[in-house]
């Protein structure tokens, strides 16, 4: 997760196995949820952000269509989007389930990757105070 | 003549550390010996050109040889320079091609929104026009002060050789065509700052990076500068016109030093060291495929959405072609190039 005073960068890898509009969601989805923008803020146009990316514009697109669809932005025709306040969600036991394995695989595959066990500890770690900080400084 | 070669020989050497006569390679092979033969060869090429070429050329313009035969040699000598030119960039790409390596395919951008502010902020965007303004403002209330016949071209040893009768075409006329100059280039920059990709988004390549697309646009607004005092100056006081083109003249071959500092990108500036592209990982280059350059000059991608990415042998941008925008982009220019020419005829009767 970003610290506050970090630029905010989305970084995507157009020869990976994830779709590019999903990358750019999920790089998105975790600076917003870090509080690297605060509600109100205009996020760049679909077109700058698909200049810089080298990427369709329908590619951005969808990106944001997908995060406004989560509550997190305001598209407006020719305005851009705008981060919103999102309301706090509740999720589903079988989601905090789903969730709590797919971090389960994620660190068994950094170990299989040759990452220490101690050092996926400490960055789960570090990932969770930030979030508790973010999450502090949102009130 | 000896300019072009200059700058040919320059150019090779100012490109990022990972394009390399337009072929994106690994930054070392620059400084490897392969790359400093290459280099070599390509320098030697382009000077043996271009005296063969200024060999023909300046007995062609001094030598006294009738008005059929020195243009000849003059069109010969610069054929001859240029081709040289040609063989010897398509002779160094030839021998890069086999250190060709697949750029990165990872991207980043800035989440923030490009700057609304124009270059050089409002007011400084507005001076140019002001100058103008004020020039047109002089003459209208100097109106009764204006002779009526008075010199609007001179030959090179400042005698006039051309004259307009006193009438608001003669007077305003060269105004009005540095305000259509500076429009242009105003327009250019504007687009630019909004539409130019950048490469690196963070760390020390993406700081130069954001210095060097200011710099250069500066330079632009600079040079704006001076086509308003030029054309300002041609209307109010033409005796001083010398004066102003010296100066002109000095202010562009001190932006071709400040560009030739920078390297294309800003990679030559000052600043902390780029980070080392580790061994595991492809080189960013300039985030365009190579296979999209046509004879490593002229880009062409329609799944591009840039309108404008950095050159690959020179300093600055140059237009996608594959981009329907480029088009309306070059079609402006092109206008551009026609509708002054035109209009200084028209307007300076």
């Amino acid at each position: 997760m970003p610290k506050q005073n970090e630029m905010p960068i989305v970084r995507i890898d157009l020869g990976g196995t994830t779709p590019v509009y999903r990358q750019i969601v999920d790089s998105l989805r975790a600076l917003l949820v870090g509080g690297a923008f605060a509600p109100g803020e205009r996020l760049p146009t679909v077109r700058e952000i698909a200049i810089d990316l080298g990427v369709n514009h329908n590619t951005v697109a969808e990106a944001y269509r997908l995060l406004a669809e989560e509550g997190w932005l305001e598209l407006k025709r020719h305005q851009g989007a705008t981060v919103l306040l999102r309301p706090a969600q509740s999720a589903a036991p079988a989601r905090q389930e789903d969730f709590v394995q797919r971090l389960r695989e994620l660190a068994a595959r950094a170990i299989a990757d040759g990452v220490d066990k101690k050092e996926v500890a400490d960055l789960l770690g570090a990932l969770a105070d930030n979030l508790k900080q973010s999450k502090k400084e949102n009130l | 003549m000896p300019v072009f070669a200059v700058v040919a020989v320059l150019t090779a050497r100012l490109t990022r550390p990972d394009i390399f006569f337009s072929i994106t390679v690994d930054p070392s092979l620059r400084q490897s010996e392969r790359g400093r033969a290459i280099l070599g060869l390509f320098n030697r090429t382009v000077i043996i050109f271009s005296v063969v070429g200024m060999a023909l050329t300046l007995p062609g313009a001094f030598a006294g040889f009738g008005l059929a035969i020195g243009v000849a040699l003059m069109v010969a000598g610069a054929v001859v320079e240029f081709g040289g030119m040609i063989i010897a960039y398509t002779n160094a790409r030839n021998q890069v091609r086999p250190y060709q390596v697949e750029p990165s395919r990872e991207r980043e951008v800035v989440i923030k929104p490009r700057s609304g502010q124009p270059v050089g902020g409002g007011l400084g965007q507005a001076g140019p026009f002001l100058l103008l303004g004020l020039a047109a403002f002089c003459l209208w209330w100097r109106w009764d002060s204006i002779p009526q016949r008075f010199p609007i071209h001179w030959d090179l040893y400042g005698k006039p050789d051309g004259w307009a009768g006193k009438n608001w075409r003669s007077v305003f006329g060269s105004l009005f065509l540095g305000a259509l100059m500076c429009l242009f280039f105003s327009l250019l920059l504007n687009g630019m700052a909004r539409g130019v990709r950048r490469i690196h988004s963070s760390g020390p390549d993406g700081e130069k990076e954001s210095r060097f697309l200011r710099t250069m646009l500066l330079s632009v607004l600079a040079l704006e500068y001076c086509l308003a005092a030029m054309f300002g100056f041609m209307a109010l006081l033409p005796r001083l016109m010398i004066i102003l083109i010296v100066g002109t003249l000095l202010i562009s071959f001190a932006i071709v030093v400040v560009a030739v500092r920078c390297g294309q990108g800003g990679w030559r500036m000052r600043g902390q060291a780029s980070a080392t592209v580790p061994a595991d990982r492809a080189p960013a280059g300039d985030r365009t495929p190579d296979e999209c350059w046509k004879w490593g000059l002229f880009y062409y991608n329609p799944e591009d959405p840039a309108v404008w990415v950095e050159k690959r042998f020179g300093i600055g941008w140059t237009v996608n072609f594959g981009n329907a925008r480029a088009w309306f982009v070059m079609g402006g220019i092109l206008l551009f190039a026609v509708a002054v020419p035109v209009l200084s005829i028209l307007l300076l009767k």
